[in-house]
Order: structure tokens, then C-alpha cells, then sequence
């Protein structure tokens, strides 16, 4: 049988910033104060990030806004993140881990899934070694984690987020009865607010209702998703553990939360081209051209839409990018005030293999010139050493979206 | 001891592929008035990465106004610097 861990940092921001602290010398421990890791209210960024468990009991949960937090705990500590600390942090329990097993999936900053099962014989039991893991963070980085134990994946990831914090629990498929079935079905990897609801409307309320109803109903409700979390209700994940490096990427994408509510068209054109400068040069680092561009918006009122466009012929330059998302820009947007932008590039193919177009403009092969100079110059002096003209004494920076300059590895990504 | 995390200014023996090996350091007080201290031993290195910061943390002794003090000092590897960590 496999052996997969699922490493899970306990509300990872926050403790990262405690030890951090702790370490620097000041003098309490946040984790065990009602308090929270949260972005600059003043720009806009004013949700919660992280939580201490203390402040789990005021009913503060992440994705909340600051200002409801502190209606809900007056006293309520407040820290800025740390990217910089963070990845710091996640490359460090990352190595940990790598000293067990080279099979590590990064599944985000502060989560990893480990295929122990080749290991056993080197390092011995599955659940000693986990504690060993545990242990060994919690004494030489200073945060704790949890881990979840079991035969798949999605177990694995289940068990993990069971009871925290510092704990270890398994999960195995005989496991499942007893301890992920009796939990509320939003609980379960991949069922989100939506299906809850929709899955009460016919009195599922707990994973093992889900578990025990009929695959073909639930395909009826959900489509190939409804198969895909009755599957995951039942404990059946054949997915292996991959190498990030592995992985083929399938999109890429920005966006910002602007810090003022946008209502120019050109002030939301460069806006949008500040964010192709990052889409594209994530899309040529990767090596593939693009045809699918989307664009969304989301107005002051909080209401979200996108708009996409099937290209012909696909594209990496910046400028052609940047010609297709003010199209559907000026083609999706209903004049509203703006607060975020997002530009996001799919369907991917490699150059060797791409049709020229009869219509294409005569510098285009320029442009590609242009955009392998800038982002080797960028490569080599950092991100801000080279910007577009129009930039200049602008209040609009010139290469927006991503934490960390640009490190995707925040959201899931990895490094290169 | 007590966390102070000062940053200090140090003179330093850099030896072969040793670590780094504090030789004397200063520090300002409340007044801003600096203090040398002659480092007189060093009983132990630990290599630590808190919070994944990597760091050489010494256990050092020296003769402070007449008294045999134990105190730690602090090199951030990364940042370059050095700290009074704890006294």
C-alpha cells in the first residue's frame, strides 16, 4: 500500500510571522492572541489572511474584511505579511521534507504532499517518521504543522486538515467511516459554498450522505463534478504525487485590486497593460504562445464578469497581448467604477508548431525582438530596470499583479 | 538571558573554511553611548533556521565591568550582520 503525507503549516502566514517575531525578541507569542496577518486597509487590501486559533473563537474567519474583523474583537492584533519571510519559511520545510523522500508535490506555500512509500525501508515506519517530521519543524523552524497519513492523496489532505494544531492524524480507507464521514459535506477537498448548497437541496449534509448516494444521481446534479466528489466522498483518488516541475501548466494570469475605484478608460488601459507586461513575461518563461486571452473585471459594487477571446493565430508579445485585452476591455466593460482588473492567457502551444497568419501586422517579429531584449534585461537587472514611456511619472506601477515580484510559488506555482 | 536582538557592530576572524569567529563587538545603550566588549571565549556554535532564517548563533563569555557574563550573539547569514541576541 502507498504511503502519501499530506504536510499542512498551521495557519502558516501567522505563525510564520509569530516565530519570526518570537525570535527577534518580542516578547508574546500571536498565536495565542485573538489576532491576524492582513493587507493595508488604506490600499484596499484590508482582508484577513491568516487567523490565530484565539481568534478563530470570535468568529474572525480568513477571506473576512479587517473592518468586520474588528467589529467582531475590538482588541484584535493586526500584522502586515511578509512574503519575503514567507518563502523563506515554505523553502525551509521544504527541504526538511526532501531529506525523506525526493517525490515532493508543492501543492501551495505552505502545503506539500510526500510519496513516503519508497522511503519506508530507509527511514522506517510511516507514522514515526511523520512524527519525526513534526517534530523536527516545530524545534528547528519553530512552527508547527499537521500531517495527514493515508493510502491517496485526497485522504491524505483529509486527514490532515481533522483536528489542529501540531497533530497527526491517519486516514486510511477504514479509517473513513469513522472520521471524515460523520463531517459536513462543505468540508470535503473540492466541494465549495455552491455545491453545499446545492447538495442540501437534496438533504446531503455530511460526506457519508454524499459517500452512500447513488454516483449516476449525483452525475445527473453535478455533471462529471458530481462523479468527482462522490469519488473523493468515497476515499478513491488515483492521482500520483508530482513533481511540480512535472506539472503542465495550463494558465497563467494576474490580477490587482486597484486603490482607488477606476473610472478612465485610459487609466484602466494601463492598468491592464502594467498587467500584461507580468502575464506575458510569465507566458514566454514558460516557453508557449497563447490563443485564448480573457479579461475580468470586478466593479466597486463587487460584481465580477470576464470577457475572453479565441485567437486565430496564437501570441507572446507583449503589444499584441496588450491590443487584445483593451478590445475586450472596451468590448465587456458597462462603464462602471473598477476596483480589479485581471488578465489571463490559456490554451497553450508551443512555437514550433504555430500557423502564420496572412493578417498578421508587419512587426510582429519586431516586437518579438523587443520583448526577448526587455526580459533578458529584466532577468538580469531586476523587473524595474526597463518600463514602458508611458509609465514615467504615472501613479500606476508599471509591472503589476504577484506577490514576492512576480514568485508565483504564493499561489500554487513553483520555482523554476 | 533575555531576547534583546540588537544589531551591534563586530570585528570578526574569518579562518579558512571556519566559521565565522567573533573577536570583540560594541554596542550603543540608552544614551547612545557605545560599549566594547573583548569576546574572552566562545563556548558554542549552534547553526539555527528559525522561521527558515538562517543563522550562527555563539555562546559567548567576557568580563563586563569586572563581572564573568554569559551572553549570545547572533550572525544573520543572509542579511550579513550581527546581533547581540540575548543577555
Amino acid at each position: 500500500m502507498r504511503a502519501i503525507f499530506h504536510i499542512d503549516a498551521n495557519s502558516a502566514y501567522l505563525s510564520w510571522t509569530a516565530a519570526a517575531m518570537l525570535e527577534k525578541g518580542y516578547n508574546i507569542d500571536i498565536r495565542e492572541i485573538p489576532a491576524v496577518i492582513a493587507g493595508d486597509p488604506k490600499s484596499r487590501h484590508g482582508i484577513i489572511l491568516a487567523k490565530s486559533i484565539p481568534s478563530k473563537h470570535y468568529g474572525i474567519a480568513t477571506g473576512q474584511s479587517l473592518f468586520e474583523a474588528r467589529q467582531k474583537c475590538p482588541d484584535l492584533a493586526v500584522y502586515p505579511p511578509d512574503y519575503d519571510l514567507y518563502m523563506l519559511c515554505s523553502d525551509s520545510m521544504f527541504r526538511i521534507l526532501s531529506e525523506y523522500t525526493p517525490v515532493i508535490q508543492r501543492y501551495s506555500v505552505d502545503e506539500c504532499f510526500i510519496d513516503y512509500t519508497a522511503s519506508q525501508s530507509t527511514y522506517g515506519d510511516p507514522l514515526e517518521a511523520a512524527y519525526q517530521i513534526k517534530e523536527r519543524i516545530k524545534s528547528e523552524l519553530g512552527f508547527t504543522v499537521n500531517i495527514g497519513i493515508s493510502c491517496n492523496k485526497l485522504l491524505a489532505k483529509m486527514g490532515s486538515e481533522l483536528k489542529k494544531p501540531d497533530q497527526i492524524h491517519t486516514l486510511y480507507p477504514d479509517e473513513m467511516g469513522k472520521k471524515m464521514w460523520p463531517l459536513p459535506v462543505g468540508e470535503l477537498f473540492m466541494v465549495g459554498r455552491a455545491t453545499t448548497e446545492k447538495l442540501k437541496r437534496i438533504n446531503i449534509n455530511t460526506i457519508g450522505d454524499l459517500a452512500n448516494s447513488d454516483p449516476l444521481h449525483m452525475k445527473a446534479l453535478l455533471k462529471s463534478h458530481g462523479l468527482l466528489i462522490w469519488s473523493f466522498a468515497n476515499g478513491i483518488d488515483h492521482s500520483e504525487v508530482t513533481l511540480n516541475s512535472k506539472i503542465i501548466q495550463k494558465g497563467v494570469g494576474n490580477s490587482i485590486t486597484t486603490s482607488y475605484d477606476v473610472t478612465e478608460k485610459e487609466d484602466a488601459c494601463m492598468i491592464i497593460l502594467a498587467l500584461c507586461e507580468r502575464v506575458a513575461m510569465r507566458l514566454r518563461k514558460l516557453g508557449y504562445l497563447a490563443s485564448l486571452i480573457s479579461v475580468s473585471i470586478k466593479t466597486g459594487e463587487f460584481l465580477s464578469y470576464s470577457h475572453q477571446l479565441q485567437l486565430q493565430s496564437p501570441v507572446n508579445t507583449t503589444s499584441e497581448i496588450y491590443d487584445y485585452a483593451c478590445l475586450l476591455f472596451d468590448e465587456g466593460w458597462r462603464g462602471e467604477p473598477v476596483r480589479h482588473l485581471g488578465v489571463s492567457l490559456s490554451d497553450f502551444c508551443l512555437p514550433d508548431s504555430i500557423q502564420l497568419s496572412m493578417f498578421d501586422g508587419y512587426n510582429i517579429e519586431k516586437n518579438r525582438k523587443i520583448d526577448r531584449a526587455v526580459d533578458k534585461i529584466r532577468e538580469r537587472y531586476g523587473d524595474e530596470a526597463i518600463i514602458r514611456g508611458i509609465f514615467t511619472n504615472s501613479k500606476v506601477n508599471p509591472i503589476q499583479g504577484g506577490t514576492n515580484e512576480g514568485d508565483f510559488i504564493m499561489m500554487g506555482g513553483y520555482r523554476s | 538571558m533575555k531576547i534583546l536582538a540588537e544589531p551591534i557592530d563586530a570585528v570578526v576572524k574569518f579562518k579558512g573554511k571556519e566559521k565565522p569567529l567573533p573577536y570583540k563587538f560594541r554596542y550603543s545603550d540608552k544614551e547612545e553611548l557605545y560599549h566594547e566588549v573583548k569576546i574572552d571565549k566562545v563556548l558554542m556554535i549552534e547553526e539555527t533556521k528559525t522561521a527558515g532564517i538562517k543563522a550562527f548563533v555563539y555562546l559567548c563569555q567576557s568580563e563586563i565591568n569586572g563581572t564573568v557574563k554569559l551572553y549570545e550573539l547572533k550572525y544573520l547569514i543572509s542579511d550579513c550582520r550581527w546581533e547581540l541576541y540575548k543577555m
